[in-house]
């Protein structure tokens, strides 16, 4: 049962064609083809994906994208949900984060030179926000960007970068000395060195950035300085999370089926093990869960696009979804028995997917903290 | 949680409307000084409340406002579940007397909409609507709760009607009910499904005698019933005869879907504000587990109310099978004894005890309150055998009593 049960006639042709083109180009073999790979996936494989407009809603029409219903994180997660049920390793959420920041904010320059490539899928985008420390909010950015003649000095560590091996332009969140900034920087500029990190979720690759007294013009700065990047960062990390939420949600509802049709089919003491109470109800927990996170995970993506209540409703549904997604995976592996600990079942492909994505992007505490902020748990009301 | 922000143009506008008619009919009900509403659960069993409720009741169906989204030609709106949705989020902060009819009118009303004559529907359900009948089902039996099939209370053919002889329990406010669906066993030779048939039985008739059974959270709205020799007419049969777990099965669903679509019976409306004055209240603001475990409840509530809605329109226009309703209640008793749960550990100390009257005694009360949820209306195992096999498809346990006529099967 798919995430929106209320998609329009467009979206749903966006929604058939993305599983079509997953079940033909990203089937478990062929994702497990590319475990050993550098970059993970194959390029000419997501120009193909770009090319069904996988990027286009965050991309105005000019210069090659469109949204099919004008809310943009709702489209994209129509995809991305497919994508976490192929569990494919293509960089579709940082490509559509970067697109998206740079069409918000970015100079004419930076959109006519970065937009176009971005949505055709010549060119991959990722962010690098998160550092060593983990965390992923502005006080965890350390990486300094030090003024130097017309421009900047980048220097530092960014890391649980994802594809950045692949990415051909980083969107660099740093600190200057008041406030947070942001850089749009070829990958290939000098000082930048990209170090493979061993990843969970073997059909996503991760990377340490080191930036290495880094120059950047000023040119390269994405938007205001101040407010306006705290605002930025804000909508990026809003974008991110709700769309990881879309992709989890994706990679649950397949693993959920794949342990749904073992239990009808799988024989013990005479009868489908799916005939025992002990597994019914657990299968009745995981529905209530797994309904709970597609309810949520929508929630979530429109308040982003309505600009309501974003805060908070992405903040329920990540600290809600990096919490019983995990529980349903770790059920659907135990229902399974032996064989759901065999590297050639591909069960754990969906299970690191779902594990990895629960702390992308911040995992439960972390939101779960932000949203006691949010909520404004520890401050007094105003009395009357 | 208001779901305004969801709401379609059309919605928009009958949310507009019943805003402006509430707010110049309906008193708005009185809020403590730290703005929460009175606990409205226990106060619904005098019977000056249930006089009163009745003749507001009788207001609001004028109106247009009861029934919501029954047809027109019963004396309902004609509207869905949207607009009653919108309605109850509007009338949160008035006193209207939604807890005396909601079971009446969600529940039973909705079954005999369905699976009622039309004569019955014609007769009763303005009736019901109009709160001149309350109505409630007498299904659970002391022999047996979730084996409701196993049911043993008699009907036997007697000329032109029924007498039925059994006893019925946990029926809730059964002592101000008019008329009540009562299944009952009319053959005891075929196996325990194919045996039943289901009765409207008036609780004023002679023969059935009702008392309060005492709970373990002090109150008495549960009731026990006596039924010794109720003469019931052979109109009153809802279905056909023999044809009544159909008719049960039917109600059971609608009696789930509905309350996890509204957020339960009698339930305290606790939102989040609540929860954080409750923490600062016990100088637990600054507590990082305790901050975790309410943000944790607020996110479930939240998750809760979302499912309710993407439920009740997929189970409505059909995108979701109708099995997916079991889950509201499921989620619906999760929520509220995890936030009681939560509520009663951040009581601390003073949950052992307390000088009368306190907030104390208050969480401790909704505590014992709520285990009654996982309970009431089918245990929540029997909500998961019921989803994993009618939403997921699963197969039955085996079971001793399914292909043996009645009278063969081991009995309490």
């Amino acid at each position: 049962m798919a995430l929106d049960l209320d998609l329009s006639d467009d979206q749903r042709i966006v929604q058939s064609a993305a599983r079509a083109f997953l079940e033909k180009e990203s089937s478990f073999p062929q994702t497990r083809a590319w475990f050993g790979d550098v970059l993970g996936f194959d390029r000419e494989v997501w120009a193909r994906a770009a090319a069904l407009g996988w990027v286009a809603p965050f991309v105005p029409e000019e210069l090659g994208g469109g949204s099919v219903s004008g809310g943009l994180v709702a489209d994209a997660s129509i995809v991305v949900e497919e994508v976490g049920r192929a569990v494919f390793p293509g960089p579709l959420i940082p490509t559509s984060v970067v697109a998206d920041a740079i069409a918000r904010s970015g100079s004419a320059a930076q959109r006519t030179s970065y937009l176009p490539g971005l949505v055709d899928g010549s060119v991959i985008g990722t962010w690098a926000f998160a550092e060593r420390s983990g965390r992923w909010d502005a006080d965890g950015v350390q990486l300094v960007a030090a003024e130097r003649g017309d421009g900047y000095v980048l220097s530092g560590t960014k890391s649980f970068v994802q594809d950045a091996g692949a990415a051909d332009v980083l969107l660099v969140t740093a600190r200057a000395a008041d406030g947070l900034i942001q850089f749009v920087v070829p990958s290939d500029v000098p000082g930048v060195t990209v170090t493979p990190l061993v990843s969970l979720d073997l059909a996503r690759r991760f990377a340490e950035v080191e930036f290495a007294d880094v120059d950047v013009a000023a040119e390269a700065v994405l938007g205001e300085a101040g407010r306006a990047t705290d605002l930025a960062v804000g909508r990026q990390l809003a974008v991110a999370t709700a769309l990881v939420c879309a992709e989890t949600v994706g990679a649950l509802d397949r693993c959920y089926e794949m342990t749904l049709d073992y239990a009808r089919e799988r024989k013990a003491f005479g009868r489908p093990i799916g005939s025992f109470q002990a597994l019914k109800h657990r299968f009745a927990d995981m529905l209530l869960w797994l309904e709970g996170a597609k309810a949520v995970a929508v929630a979530a993506a429109h308040s982003v696009d309505q600009d309501t209540g974003r805060a908070e409703m992405v903040g329920i549904a990540k600290s809600y979804i990096s919490d019983r997604g995990p529980m349903i995976v770790r059920d659907c592996l135990q229902i399974h028995g032996g064989i759901g600990y065999t590297w050639e079942y591909d069960l754990h492909l969906l299970l690191r997917r779902v594990e990895s994505n629960a702390a992308l992007y911040g995992g439960v505490d972390e939101h779960r903290d932000r949203l006691a902020v949010v909520l404004g748990v520890d401050t007094e009301p105003v009395s009357a | 949680m208001s779901t305004e922000a969801l709401d379609t143009p059309v919605l928009q506008a009958y949310r507009l409307e019943v805003r402006e008619w509430l707010s110049a009919h309906v008193q708005p009900l009185a809020r403590a000084a730290d703005g929460r509403l009175p606990p409205s659960a226990g106060s619904k069993d005098s019977p000056e409340r249930v006089a009163r409720a009745r003749a507001q009741q009788a207001v609001l169906f004028d109106a247009g406002f009861a029934g919501i989204s029954f047809p027109t030609e019963y004396g309902g709106a004609g509207l869905d579940i949207a607009h009653e949705r919108v309605y109850s989020e509007e009338a949160a902060g008035y006193d209207v007397p939604t807890d005396v009819f909601a079971v009446s009118i969600n529940i039973l009303g909705r079954t005999l909409l369905e699976h009622g004559t039309e004569e019955q529907r014609l007769h009763h359900l303005p009736r019901i609507l109009r709160g001149d009948e309350i109505w409630l089902q007498l299904l659970s039996e002391p022999s047996g709760g979730s084996d409701l099939a196993g049911l043993i209370t008699r009907a036997t053919r007697d000329g032109d009607g029924y007498v039925l002889t059994g006893q019925k329990t946990w029926s809730t406010g059964a002592q101000h009910a008019d008329f009540s669906m009562c299944p009952a066993r009319t053959s005891w030779d075929v196996p325990k499904h194919q045996g039943i048939t289901m009765f409207i039985v008036d609780l004023r008739a002679s023969g059935v005698a009702i008392r309060p059974i005492d709970q373990i959270d002090g109150g008495r709205e549960f009731c026990e019933e006596f039924l010794d020799d109720v003469v019931v007419p052979a109109d009153r049969v809802v279905g056909e005869v023999n044809g009544g777990w159909a008719i049960v099965r039917g109600l059971l669903e609608i009696e789930h879907e509905w309350v996890g679509r509204s957020g339960g019976v009698g339930n305290p409306t606790i939102d989040v504000d609540d929860l954080m004055a409750m923490l600062r209240r016990r100088g637990l603001a600054a507590d990082v587990g305790a901050r975790r475990k309410l943000v944790e409840i607020h996110a479930l509530d939240t998750v809760h109310r979302l499912l309710a809605a993407r439920i009740g329109k997929g189970v409505a226009d059909g995108t979701l099978p109708s099995g997916f309703g079991g889950l509201l209640k499921l989620g619906n008793d999760h929520v509220i004894q995890r936030r009681a749960e939560a509520i009663l550990a951040w009581s601390g100390s003073g949950a052992i005890a307390w000088p009368p009257g306190t907030d104390d005694e208050t969480h401790v009360t909704d505590y014992l309150r709520s285990r009654r949820l996982s309970i009431a209306g089918g245990t929540s195992e029997i909500q998961r055998n019921n989803i994993s096999e009618r939403a997921l498809g699963l197969p039955r346990e085996p079971a001793f009593d399914r292909d043996v006529p009645f009278s063969q099967v081991p009995k309490n």
